[in-house]
């Protein structure tokens, strides 16, 4: 596939509409033991910076921190919401996301893509938690000795499913082949 | 599999078509119309500014034959979360609250403060979901693409190539369905095999589990789509560069004196309502 | 010199060891109808990309209008001279609103607005969307759709249209508009290249290019290829009209329809039937043929048999909301193990909606749904477990494979089921070989580096490893070329053979033949119900379709009193029935003549 700059529109302008439709639809949204939910709205920012750069990345991560923005200000579902209204609580975090996953994947690719895929899914995704988590600190809705644990509790989780999620479409969009390429299945051959 | 039709109904606010003189106002009006009620609303310290910004959204509404009922519908799913931070802002006893205690059951305080505080969570919520209500009401899907366009026009002059912006938030606006007709495919496609879909399970991992068949291919899928898309594109000649419009919106004097009066009306307003006391320190 | 001129054309997608195209050379004149056919992964995407510069090319020379797609300057000219319109109508919208997206290409000119005005305001006239102008896109049919995406390759005022697979998504009424606004824009001055699958719509090119892997194999008239051998070897067919003559002019070498239209076919056979027994003509039968039979089996008692049965079934979308749409409205149909169901009816119809219902995906707003003998709606029914009995393969079931390894995907729905071990790979194996995807060779192939045929079929796989007893099958043959089509239609005579019950959706009444019931759905209702004979060969054809071809010529047939009764369904028993009116005995009326086939 040749990079063209149409791509690069058209590829920013999907995954802000997945991420978008994931906040829109709860679907985003997994149910954790925490109590808060985990997110993989962030996830289409990751993808967006590894596949077409940091700039793409950027602005699906603008897109996805506008989308809870307004969702925080028309439809808030969760106590911590309303902190969500303040631009520097939702978008500019996210728009740091996308860049973050990029470096990340650009420091570790060639040889090693499912690993650099992995690594910079859990970046992407720890710049998340832990830049709004801090921004809310900052604001005032949570106290600074809750950033750890909830960074832990639900930014480590967070970091994981990116991971997943980023290897698995970015691995099968670019036809690149996981697990020694063989099917799992292979293993049940021998039970 | 009721879940699923939630889907259909993932939109951003909804266009009401009643062709009235707000309807008739150029894109960039509106976007600044947005900002002199929202700004006002997000700034307010108090419910009864927050309420007098909702109050005036609903006169414009009326300006724009929008039923103020159709705007008022939307807060009510937002009803559980209020209440429950209303609950929170009782339960929790907050640092420096030294107003009266109003109420007291067992260990929980219900002060004066933390009802003035869950008062102006609620009216800023109400006051921007009536706003933002008010603006999809009256900008349909093209002008919000089109605002964009018209706002960032200037640095385009710069020569920064932010009118690729515009089209980035017109392809997501149109595939915001797409993506909800694809994901009800995928999710059907998942359940016909056996997958579990609302079958009510509590247990987080297996919902891990559940959703992740579906997101991987939606994202997938959503790159497919773009492929497509690109092609598309480029068949009919775009290449990134800037292009004509064929829509256009005229703005006559009386439309430039009312974008002067909005500006003034965001920066007045914004002042005057942060600048008034907010009660009890909170 | 030729308008399009392709020398020693080669292609190679990157990574792949093989060339997708290789030494094409064809010229095209101004103003001519091309189709171009082939199997899928033949090579006609990758030649229609070539010619519009989105394919690189690795070697040789394409020249359109002596425009080079490789160069950069010279590509943006040939584009604003081109229109492309591409298989899925939904995926080329690029706005929101009908003429918005129509004036795409030509804001990307940089025209004057009052000149993008006048060209979409035409070419919406043209393409008969000009009352819906201020749309949303989204809201058009399929067909409203790509008719559409050809205005706006019309509003570039384009000298030359490329269609690739541009009716394979749209319903026939839809396909008969855009093939009719093609038609007349060709006779207006316009070339057309049209890939296609179908071998009717190969029919109305004055030429036809065939690639078979990579490789152009055949190019001349289409009346010409239609007689070639090695039609099969290249995945194509011939169509019924040429199929049917054909088989006639074994006996009789004097039969040549003037034309490929039903009536085309009665006038030649009613002229040799003068020439060779004047005297005799058989009784035309007073009654049509539906009036004769019993009513439809849908007042019988349920039985054992049953695997699916709806009763007046009505469904609402988003009810109680602005947005409810009634989608079934009082639907009533069964299937019985052993037993091959049909639906056919426009897009919206509510073909989907009835096959959802079958495996409790969707819950009847009112009626009665029993699957498998028990009823979804019954407290503690376990849907989970009768979802895998009763296998829904949806609409482009390829788009919802998401395992990186073939096996993996279909080894989805045995394990949800518990299998593990020995048995699950017995199962995953035996999926997959019956759809030709050797288990050995494709276990770890990733998925996406099939092909769609492929995709389709891994697909299907996925859900014949449940093992299940009723399969609900949405559009099995949609987008498949001829051959891929001929399997699929035998893979499920061969599941109803095992004593499974089969419910089809399909918008091809060719196929809907092959069936022992058909039920016609317009606007969510039922309107007509019976084996295909009763359906198609009744006075009436069915309501909002079009009878298949041969059911129209022996309709025809016996309109014209030329036999006693209309029966035929297939070329192969049209032929019998032609022949026996020009006195020779029928072979037994063929294995599928109507009237021994239903039960």
């Amino acid at each position: 596939m040749k990079k063209s700059v149409v791509r690069k529109i058209v590829v920013a302008g999907v995954l802000s509409a997945v991420a978008a439709f994931l906040g829109l639809t709860r679907l985003g949204y997994i149910p954790w033991f925490s109590g808060a939910s985990l997110t993989v709205m962030h996830v289409p920012a990751i993808v967006g910076a590894v596949l077409e750069g940091p700039i793409v990345g950027a602005v699906i991560g603008l897109v996805f921190g506008l989308t809870s923005l307004l969702q925080a200000a028309i439809a808030p579902t969760g106590p911590l919401d309303p902190a969500f209204v303040n631009p520097l609580i939702s978008v500019l975090p996210r728009l740091l996301v996308g860049p973050a996953a990029f470096l990340a994947y650009a420091a570790f690719r060639g040889k090693l893509e499912i690993p650099a895929l992995g690594i910079s899914g859990i970046v992407g995704s720890l710049v998340n938690t832990m830049l709004v988590v801090g921004a809310l600190a900052l604001f005032g809705f949570l106290t600074w000795d809750l950033f750890w644990p909830v960074v832990t509790a639900n930014g480590l989780p967070e970091a994981g499913a990116a991971a997943l999620v980023n290897v698995a479409v970015v691995a099968a969009w670019k036809g690149v082949a996981g697990r020694g390429g063989k099917a799992s299945i292979a293993a049940e051959e021998d039970r | 599999m009721k879940d699923l039709e939630f889907f259909r109904n993932a939109t951003l606010g909804q266009y009401v078509d009643s062709r009235s003189r707000v309807h008739a106002l150029a894109p960039l009006t509106k976007y600044l119309g947005l900002l002199a009620l929202a700004v006002p609303a997000l700034a307010s310290r108090t419910a009864y500014a927050a309420l007098a910004v909702m109050a005036l959204g609903l006169l414009v509404a009326l300006a724009a034959k929008v039923r103020p009922a159709f705007l008022l519908r939307g807060l009510k799913p937002a009803l559980p979360a209020l209440a429950l931070i209303v609950a929170l802002q009782a339960l929790l006893s907050w640092p420096g609250d030294a107003s009266a205690v109003l109420l007291r059951l067992g260990p929980i305080d219900v002060t004066l403060g933390e009802l003035a505080n869950s008062a102006r969570i609620a009216a800023r919520l109400a006051a921007l979901m009536v706003t933002l209500g008010l603006f999809t009401a009256t900008a349909s899907e093209s002008q919000i693409v089109h605002g964009v366009e018209d706002i960032l026009a200037p640095l385009s002059r710069l020569g920064i190539p932010a009118h690729r912006f515009a089209l980035v938030v017109g392809i997501a606006f149109r595939f915001i369905p797409i993506l909800a007709g694809e994901a009800e495919l995928i999710v059907k496609a998942q359940a016909s095999r056996g997958a579990d879909f609302g079958s009510g399970t509590r247990n987080p991992l297996r919902r891990v589990k559940a959703w992740l068949p579906v997101l991987v291919p939606l994202m997938l899928r959503a790159l497919e789509r773009s492929e497509a898309l690109v092609e598309a594109m480029e068949a009919r000649g775009y290449a990134g560069g800037l292009r004509s419009r064929l829509a256009t919106y005229p703005v006559g004097p009386r439309e430039k004196a009312l974008r002067a009066g909005l500006v003034l009306f965001t920066l007045v307003s914004a002042i005057l309502v942060s600048m008034a006391p907010a009660p009890f320190g909170t | 010199m030729a308008f399009i001129d392709v020398r020693r054309l080669y292609h190679r997608y990157p990574g792949s060891p093989v060339h997708s195209l290789s030494d094409i050379s064809f010229q095209i004149e101004p103003g001519e109808y091309l189709a171009v056919l082939g199997a899928n992964g033949s090579g006609k995407s990758t030649l229609v990309r070539c010619l519009d510069g989105l394919a690189e090319i690795e070697s040789g020379t394409v020249r359109l209008g002596g425009l080079d797609p490789m160069n950069a300057d010279e590509l943006a000219q040939l584009r604003a001279r081109t229109g492309l319109v591409f298989q899925s109508p939904a995926d080329q919208l690029v706005a929101s609103v009908v003429e918005e997206d129509c004036a795409f290409g030509p804001e990307n000119l940089g025209l004057p607005r009052e000149e993008i005005a006048r060209r979409v305001a035409s070419a919406l006239e043209a393409a008969g969307l000009l009352a819906e102008r201020s749309r949303p896109a989204w809201a058009l049919s399929a067909g409203q759709q790509q008719r559409l995406a050809v205005a706006g390759a019309l509003a570039l005022e384009p000298e030359l249209l490329l269609l690739d697979e541009a009716t394979a998504m749209i319903d026939p009424p839809g396909r008969t508009g855009f093939l009719d606004l093609i038609g007349r824009l060709n006779a207006e001055g316009a070339t057309v290249v049209h890939v296609t699958h179908s071998m009717d719509e190969a029919l109305r090119a004055r030429r036809v290019l065939v690639l078979h892997r990579g490789r152009l194999v055949f190019d001349g008239a289409p009346g010409d290829l239609f007689e070639r051998p090695e039609l099969e070897a290249w995945s194509l067919s011939r169509p019924v009209s040429l199929e049917a003559a054909r088989r006639v002019r074994a006996t009789f070498p004097e039969f040549r329809p003037a034309g490929q239209a039903p009536s085309d076919f009665r006038d030649e056979l009613a002229r040799l039937a003068r020439l060779a027994r004047p005297a005799r003509q058989a009784k035309a039968a007073p009654l049509a043929r539906a009036a004769e039979r019993a009513p439809a089996a849908s007042v019988d008692a349920p039985s054992d048999d049953d695997a699916l049965i709806l009763e007046k079934v009505a469904h609402e979308y988003l009810g109680g909301t602005e947005l409810s749409r009634r989608a079934l409205d009082g639907v009533s149909l069964r299937a019985r193990k052993g037993e091959l169901v049909a639906l056919v009816g426009a897009t919206g119809s509510g073909k989907s909606s009835a096959l959802q219902h079958g495996n409790a995906l969707l819950a009847p707003s009112s009626g009665q749904v029993r699957i498998l003998g028990r009823d979804p709606a019954a407290k503690g029914a376990d849907l989970k477990a009768l979802r895998s009995r009763a296998a829904l393969a949806v609409q482009r079931p390829e788009t919802a494979l998401f395992e990186t390894c073939v096996g993996d995907d279909v080894a989805f729905g045995p394990r949800n089921q518990g299998l593990r071990g020995k048995p699950l790979v017995e199962r995953v194996r035996s999926a997959m070989e019956r759809v030709q995807l050797p288990y050995a060779e494709f276990r770890d192939r990733p998925v996406r580096a099939l092909s769609g045929g492929e995709k389709r079929r891994a697909a299907m796989a996925g859900v014949l490893a449940l093992d299940p007893e009723l399969l609900l099958l949405d559009e099995p043959c949609a987008g498949l070329d001829p051959a891929g089509r001929e399997s699929a239609l035998a893979l499920q005579a061969a599941l109803k053979a095992e004593g499974r019950a089969v419910a089809v959706s399909t918008h091809s009444m060719d196929d809907a033949t092959r069936a022992d019931r058909v039920y016609v759905l317009e606007r969510g209702r039922v309107v007509a119900e019976g084996s295909p004979a009763e359906v198609f060969l009744g006075t009436e054809p069915p309501p909002g379709l079009e009878r298949p071809w041969a059911a129209e010529a022996s309709v025809l047939l016996w309109r014209a009193g030329l036999t006693a009764a209309p029966a035929a369904l297939d070329a192969a028993a049209l032929a019998d029935e032609a022949l026996a009116v020009l006195g020779v005995p029928s072979s037994g009326g063929g294995p599928r003549a109507a009237g021994e086939g239903a039960p």
